[in-house]
């Protein structure tokens, strides 16, 4: 069996879609830094390349540009799967020439409606989840740990809401740091390490938490539905300590 | 008084209002901080899984109002506390700048008079807007009987009011309420909406979220399908964005005049359930309530609805008009869209309508793909089907809700 390797970008899996396109294979792929040789597969290896990229992507993007944004926040989701159906639904957009976005009995499109839901629901769930904190010289610090690479979706709804105050959005899984003010901003990648600052209204709104419940209603299931253990680290009305 | 204990005893009176929501406003920032997000957001969720999308709280719990069914009112012994405008300010923009909310929802009981207490809120609207240059979401109780002048200014500075009607008769009203009357409610509501219809530019700056407005159930006689005619008139009328429903509980137990029992929540979910219908899946009051002008409580409506108009079914899902699909019981807009789409491509089967995610345990009995009809046979099984689905839901959605110590805390203080 026929499978192609790539370096795992965004831009690569173009690239091995052109490849299959060209010599009409329809390969398994795999990014180089998961791939475990095994004497089933027959593996090329294909080299990302700026140029094939940009004529994939132009290609796709005159039958539907709606697609080619599907494909790019689909790619931003830590959905394990992703990439095939990037791959598989570039191959198909191009081949049928049009929009099949709502072709949902087809796997791959209801595969990448899926994904592409996913992401931006965690997106617009962090539009809620973020907490920020207010440092002694006046910054408004806020670290969140999405699953997805999310925090460009994200970031232009911050950046006018809080137009007049400077504040810092951390995400501390992709280790993305981003400073804004006044609608500018500053990136910094490959920070890891969360900042911690005491904050005297975490209490007081851990109090309005705690008491707008009504205790005789509890139901911590359907809490946790909308608002999964993993995103209560950040939160201060989920901190026990408080 | 220390701010949080303030905190604690204005939201604890507030914290059975149904509404929280967040959205339909648009509001830009201008250069200040805050803004509308049209869909809402929710900022958290309580641990009985309710969303916290608003501070919602009280100015005052002091009542000069003794509404026979309200925990706030004037003969109850409770702890009462008032916050001045500037601290419902300062807490407001402390929250709001630190993420956890996405605007205020204001209430109060009234304190002294009606347009006493409609000036302090106003005053704390205009404060939020003019002096902290804040444009996040602002939900306002209205005070009935307040001066119209009074509720039209601060009209232009909410994004969403609400005059709660409490009783679905004038009689009710009268007998329940002493101190409010149809005319009191129900004139702010008429005027708003008239100044809504006036003025439909999307630029209008007044009240861009509309009105709601919350109804007890269970504390009056009046049936299902009176409630869903005052409903519809509201919505098609006076163009309210929603009504909530608020199911009645016996919290003060000493008066003759109230049921002993709480109303269930089944039938406060069973008129949401008509609600929904209502507005978005065409249907009207007539289709939904029987002979006895009342909703069933065995099935949610649309099923009884398609239960009680089998000639029309099974429907073919790859030839059936929206409008129809959208009555197929468990198919809903959602459901509904992604057929319309995806049969564009090609004809749909049932394993197509599988892998897309729909669900087949209602439906089944009600379509067909292809020509094929995959649900049962006599009807009978099909209504033993479909009850028993119902009561597994149930069991899942309601069980927390249905014992009267559990549902005397669904209404209180929300004026």
């Amino acid at each position: 069996m026929k499978c192609y390797l790539y370096d795992g970008s965004f831009e690569g899996i173009f690239c091995v879609a052109y490849h299959a396109l060209k010599n009409k294979e329809t390969p398994k792929i795999y990014s180089k830094t998961n791939y475990q040789p095994s004497f089933l597969l027959e593996h090329t290896e294909i080299d990302s390349n700026e140029q094939i990229f940009k004529k994939v992507k132009n290609a796709l993007i005159k039958i539907s540009a709606k697609t080619y944004n599907y494909l790019e926040i689909a790619f931003k989701s830590s959905n394990i799967e992703k990439d095939e159906v990037i791959f598989n639904c570039i191959i198909k957009t191009i081949l049928s020439k049009q929009n099949e976005l709502e072709n949902f009995s087809n796997e791959h499109f209801f595969n990448l409606n899926k994904i592409v839901e996913a992401v931006k629901y965690e997106a617009h769930r962090f539009l809620g989840f973020i907490r920020f904190s207010k440092s002694e010289k006046g910054v408004f610090y806020a670290c969140f740990e999405p699953d997805g690479d999310i925090i460009d979706l994200i970031l232009n709804h911050f950046l006018k809401r809080f137009y007049a105050i400077p504040f810092v959005l951390h995400d501390i899984n992709h280790g993305k740091l981003y400073a804004c003010y006044k609608g500018k901003t500053q990136k910094f990648f490959n920070i890891y390490k969360k900042v911690k600052i005491s904050d005297n209204y975490a209490k007081l709104f851990k109090t309005y938490y705690d008491t707008i419940f009504i205790k005789s209603r509890k139901n911590e299931r359907q809490m946790l539905n909308y608002m999964p253990k993993r995103y209560h680290k950040n939160m201060p009305e989920k901190n026990e300590l408080l | 008084m220390e701010l949080e204990e303030k905190l604690k005893i204005l939201t604890e009176s507030a914290k059975y209002d149904v509404s929280c929501s967040s959205s339909g406003s648009n509001r830009k920032n201008r250069q200040g901080i805050g803004s509308g997000a049209h869909g809402g957001i929710c900022h958290s969720f309580t641990k009985d899984g309710r969303c916290v999308s608003l501070l919602k709280i009280l100015m005052t719990n002091v009542c000069c109002f003794d509404c026979l069914y309200c925990q706030s009112r004037r003969s109850n012994d409770i702890p009462r506390a008032i916050m001045t405008p500037t601290e419902i300010c300062e807490i407001t923009m402390e929250f709001y700048k630190r993420n956890y909310i996405e605007g205020l929802f204001l209430s109060s009981a009234v304190y002294k008079n009606a347009n006493y207490t409609m000036e302090l809120l106003l005053d704390t609207v205009v404060r939020l807007r003019k002096l902290y240059n804040f444009n996040g979401y602002i939900h306002l109780k209205g005070i009935p009987g307040a001066d119209n002048l009074l509720i039209m200014r601060a009209g232009e500075y909410a994004d969403r009011m609400s005059f709660n009607l409490e009783l679905p008769s004038e009689q009710s009203l009268r007998l329940l309420a002493p101190q409010k009357s149809k005319k009191s409610i129900l004139s702010p509501i008429t005027m708003i909406s008239g100044e809504k219809q006036a003025d439909k530019s999307i630029k209008s700056k007044f009240l861009p979220a509309g009105q709601t407005t919350q109804i007890i159930v269970g504390a009056s006689p009046e049936r299902d399908g009176k409630i869903l005619r005052l409903t519809s008139a509201l919505y098609n009328k006076y163009e309210l964005k929603r009504v909530y429903y608020s199911s009645y509980a016996p919290l003060n137990l000493n008066e003759d005049l109230l049921p002993k029992t709480p109303a269930g929540l089944l039938r406060e979910h069973r008129l949401y359930q008509a609600d929904w219908l209502l507005r978005f899946y065409g249907f009207s009051v007539e289709e939904l309530v029987d002979e006895n002008e009342n909703l069933l409580m065995e099935y949610d409506p649309k099923c009884a609805w398609a239960l009680k108009h089998q000639e029309l079914f099974p429907i073919e899902i790859n030839t059936a008009p929206v409008e129809m699909l959208v009555k197929v019981p468990g198919i809903g807009l959602k459901g509904a869209y992604k057929i319309i789409s995806a049969r564009r491509f090609g004809a749909l089967s049932f394993e197509d309508l599988k892998n897309m995610k729909i669900s087949l345990k209602r439906a089944r009995h009600f379509i067909t793909a292809n020509g094929f009809y995959s649900g049962l046979k006599k009807e009978i099984e099909i209504k033993n089907s479909l009850l028993q689905i119902e009561n597994e839901s149930q069991i899942e959605q309601l069980s927390m809700f249905s014992n009267l110590e559990n549902s005397l805390a669904v209404i209180t203080g929300e004026l």
